[in-house]
């Protein structure tokens, strides 16, 4: 099982840029940029936090499961 | 950019500072100590060759014959010259790791490697001590008064190159628990 990252999709939906989130949460865009393209090992709560504050989301919204191995 | 950052103690800089001009000052010492041996090696030789006598007058030679002394000196002043260079390669070993302390993150897997580096030399550092310790004790009695390398086996020398291990595979954790933090977001 592997977790997916699902923060373009929600961008998408919300005709959002990854520079339009990180001026809204205190995150910078190179961290950003590693957590939507799959690159990130960990994410931290406060950083989930402030993103779903910022998309008006849920964490479920953001992250996923799917069958496959991680690495 | 330092990612200590502010994190450092008070005073952290100077402490790096001050190690690194004392790590470079020892390094020269031992270049120099090894620029004396050798030396004083090329003279042994030459002396062994025939081609100039040393000046020990023969009332104080002991009853030992010049090839003996000649032979131990030699033995005692190549031991010396690789052990001072093992010793300047560690404090080189030493300085590149104070400089990364100092510059960025000290837990990068090449100061453990450094720190593997220390190790195996203060063990060979031992090792050469029993072999040329061993080796004299083959020369007759009276050579001994007179000649040392100064370097034996010791438990402290030893316990010193297992924590140097020990520390090696801490930085090694830590370089690893560092890769670990960078991917997190």
């Amino acid at each position: 099982m592997e977790i997916i990252v699902k923060l373009d999709d929600l961008l998408h939906d919300r005709r959002m840029t990854l520079t339009d989130l990180a001026a809204k949460v205190d995150i910078t865009l190179a961290n950003l940029s590693i957590l939507k393209t799959g690159k990130a090992k960990a994410i931290r709560f406060s950083t989930l936090a402030a993103i779903c504050t910022a998309l008006e989301c849920q964490p479920g919204d953001i992250l996923a499961a799917e069958p496959g191995d991680q690495d | 950019m330092n990612r200590w950052g502010d994190h450092q103690m008070p005073g952290t800089h100077h402490l790096f500072t001050v190690t690194r001009g004392l790590l470079r000052i020892a390094t020269l010492i031992c270049l120099f100590l090894i620029a004396v041996l050798g030396l004083a090696l090329g003279a042994m030789t030459l002396a062994a060759a025939g081609l100039f006598q040393l000046p020990i007058p023969a009332n104080e030679m002991g009853g030992l014959t010049m090839a003996q002394i000649l032979g131990a000196g030699s033995l005692a002043l190549g031991a010396g010259t690789i052990c001072i260079a093992l010793v300047a390669w560690m404090f080189l070993l030493a300085s590149r790791i104070v400089d990364t302390a100092s510059h960025g993150d000290p837990f990068v897997t090449q100061n453990a490697d450094r720190l593997n580096h220390i190790g195996f030399l203060l063990l060979a550092i031992q090792l050469i001590g029993l072999a040329v310790d061993s080796a004299l004790n083959m020369f007759p009695g009276k050579i001994r008064d007179h000649v040392s390398i100064g370097f034996d086996v010791s438990a402290t020398g030893i316990l010193a190159a297992l924590l140097i291990f020990v520390l090696a595979q801490i930085f090694r954790r830590g370089s690893e628990m560092r890769a670990e933090l960078e991917g997190t977001v």
